[in-house]
């Protein structure tokens, strides 16, 4: 295959994601400039601009008509996804670290990262969807994380959130409640990323200590471990194969320090059962910061430190050898 | 319904490589040409204006391939969007340095492929140490066999030499060698080992590479594992040995299954015959006789058939 560089960026990525159907691709990076991309072909169709500071996550509706970015200018920014227009912006206190819309759209759960001596919490606020007046306050504030939140998730049942953090810990929350429902130590060092399963039924989060670690969703056991030689920076779990997708590298500042050897900026994909190493795919220059699989799972993208988004349509011959690995 | 993407092939990407015609400008900037291939591609011309005053040139080749697919309503409006923010007023299609195809092709590695040739490289590191492994090993088993069958030789041959001893020679003394010696010369006088045994006779006076052979026999069938000091063990009981050769392959060392033993005293030399001829050796029948000199070649002295 020969993917598609994304140029858009010049700062390292932090996330890239695709709508519900697939055919567009959202990223954003410490640039000011989250961008949408046409998933078929690469083409850019525009950018967010609003910004004054990096962009750590991005969240589209289920219609893809409205877009929200997260900011370390400490504010949340919703846009119109087709005209690129800023809607609303919420400020915070400290940096937005990631934003979710609720399945149906009723709701956006915004996490601010535990800095400037502000607690790391989840902010859920009423989304307005027939129009751009928005609620400047919460509905509901969700505190208890120890350290910066990295990832918020919403359930496919739009009442419990999932969240991960830098305090090595993926909790799940009743919305309604406010509360806590349960909390597990999943990793040894920061969870970095955080993806459901298509299905909704597993989790996989992705951890500096080198591994990558699926979870029922329901209880959440320990279902598999996925382990590597580098700080895992992403993961997601293949939507019609049973692969899981990692993306990592050694950190940015270590890179020069320890003598780069070629091959740590790999996607790896790996068999979500035997916790396998299947394959590899080479490109990038520097640590892949975030990865997603197209909802048909016939595309996937990742995005590097580099600054470089790649998109990769699979090759025959991934579903053949996804066939294969099948169980 | 149904919506169209306009992909271009990787020529159409990039096309650093055709900015090649600097000249001054002399009145604006021509417009784009575009000109239809014949084999289904599309030359594009673009012409720009470098920093320094120059004109560019740009040709890119292009193919434009149109893939239909169908799609959602939802979806076939948004392939109608406007551009916006940075990627304003560009026009359809991709943005030049925005949007590239992999020069390099970037397939999956799968692992199970890559893995077996790491591990045929491995493997045949290990093949090599195993064979290392192995080969040391059987030397060490064949060492250990040898030396059970020579204890189980040795055993057999001093019951073989005590019937023998009391059939042979009632008056032999403890040195064979020096008492035939001894006969031959009489007295203290000092005998050339070629005169001793009686035996001489027949090489008296013959070159240096025509040894006596008349107290060498010749074992043929001896097994591969057999070394020089096997034999001397077989042989050194039938009385004093001159020198012992194992017929050795040039290059491989190995032995070609056939040694010359040089007794002192060919009267030895008859009772090794007489004693070893078709004995069971190392699974092997020995075939022993006497030794016969090499049928000298065309212009060449006749060489000792043991000479190296």
């Amino acid at each position: 295959m020969r993917p598609l560089l994304l140029k858009g960026h010049e700062r390292p990525l932090t996330r890239a994601k695709f709508n519900r159907e697939g055919d567009l691709l959202f990223t954003t990076a410490m640039d000011k400039s989250p961008s949408v991309w046409r998933s078929s072909n690469g083409e850019r169709i525009g950018t967010y601009k609003g910004h004054n500071g990096a962009v750590r996550d991005i969240s589209v509706t289920w219609d893809t008509t409205r877009v929200i970015t997260g900011s370390a200018d400490n504010s949340a920014i919703l846009w119109n996804a087709e005209t690129g227009e800023k809607l609303h912006q919420w400020h915070f206190k400290s940096p937005v670290r990631s934003v979710a819309f609720s399945p149906g759209d009723a709701y956006i759960a915004i996490a601010t990262a535990k800095l400037m001596g502000q607690a790391s919490n989840v902010f859920i606020f009423a989304h307005n969807k027939s129009s751009n007046e928005q609620t400047e306050e919460p509905v509901k504030v969700l505190e208890g994380h120890e350290g910066t939140i990295t990832r918020v998730l919403w359930h496919a049942s739009a009442e419990i959130l999932l969240t991960a953090s830098e305090d090595k810990t993926i909790r799940k929350w009743d919305v309604e409640a406010g509360e806590e429902i349960q909390c597990v130590t999943a990793h040894k060092n920061d969870i970095k990323d955080c993806q459901f399963s298509a299905d909704y039924a597993m989790v996989i989060t992705a951890s500096k200590d080198h591994t990558a670690k699926l979870w029922s969703f329901h209880d959440f056991s320990l279902l598999r471990t996925y382990t590597v030689d580098h700080p895992v920076n992403s993961a997601a779990v293949s939507p019609i194969f049973s692969h899981i997708l990692l993306g990592g590298g050694q950190e940015a500042s270590q890179v020069t320090t320890t003598g780069d050897r070629q091959g740590k900026f790999e996607g790896k994909i790996f068999h979500l059962v035997y916790e396998e190493e299947l394959g590899r795919v080479k490109g990038h220059f520097g640590p892949i910061n975030t990865v997603a699989f197209s909802p048909d799972g016939k595309q996937y993208v990742s995005g590097g430190e580099d600054g470089f988004v790649r998109l990769h349509d699979f090759d025959p011959d991934y579903f053949t050898k996804g066939q294969e690995g099948l169980v | 319904m149904a919506a169209t993407d306009s992909l271009s092939g990787p020529a159409g990407m990039g096309g650093d490589w055709g900015e090649d015609v600097d000249y001054p400008v002399s009145g604006g900037i021509p417009p784009q040409e575009v000109k239809q291939n014949n084999d289904g591609t599309k030359t594009v011309i673009d012409y720009g204006m470098s920093e320094d005053g120059y004109l560019s040139k740009t040709i890119t080749v292009v193919k434009v391939e149109k893939v239909s697919k169908t799609v959602s309503k939802a979806v076939a409006a948004r392939k109608k969007w406007a551009k916006f923010g940075d990627s304003a007023g560009k026009g359809a299609g991709l943005e030049k340095g925005i949007t590239t195809v992999s020069i390099d092709e970037i397939n999956v590695e799968w692992v199970d492929n890559e893995d077996a040739g790491e591990e045929e490289e491995e493997e045949a590191d290990f093949a090599e140490i195993a064979a290392r492994d192995i080969q040391s090993r059987l030397k060490m088993e064949r060492f250990r066999r040898r030396q059970e069958e020579r204890k189980m030789g040795v055993a057999n041959w001093a019951q073989l030499m005590s019937i023998e001893a009391a059939a042979k020679n009632p008056n032999a003394g403890p040195a064979p060698g020096l008492r035939e010696g001894g006969s031959t010369g009489g007295g203290n006088k000092y005998v050339p080992p070629s005169k001793r045994g009686g035996a001489g006779a027949a090489t008296v006076g013959e070159s240096m590479y025509s040894r006596d052979d008349s107290a060498t026999v010749r074992i043929s069938n001896v097994s591969r594992n057999t070394e020089e000091a096997d034999l001397e063990e077989l042989c050194k009981n039938f009385g004093p040995i001159r020198r012992i050769f194992l017929s050795r392959d040039r290059e491989t060392r190995e032995s070609k299954g056939f040694a010359f033993v040089a007794f002192v005293n060919s009267s030895d030399a008859a009772t090794c015959i007489a004693r070893l001829d078709g004995y069971g050796y190392d699974h092997l029948i020995l075939s022993v006789e006497w030794s016969k000199p090499k049928e000298p070649r065309d212009g060449e002295a006749p060489r000792h058939s043991f000479a190296r």
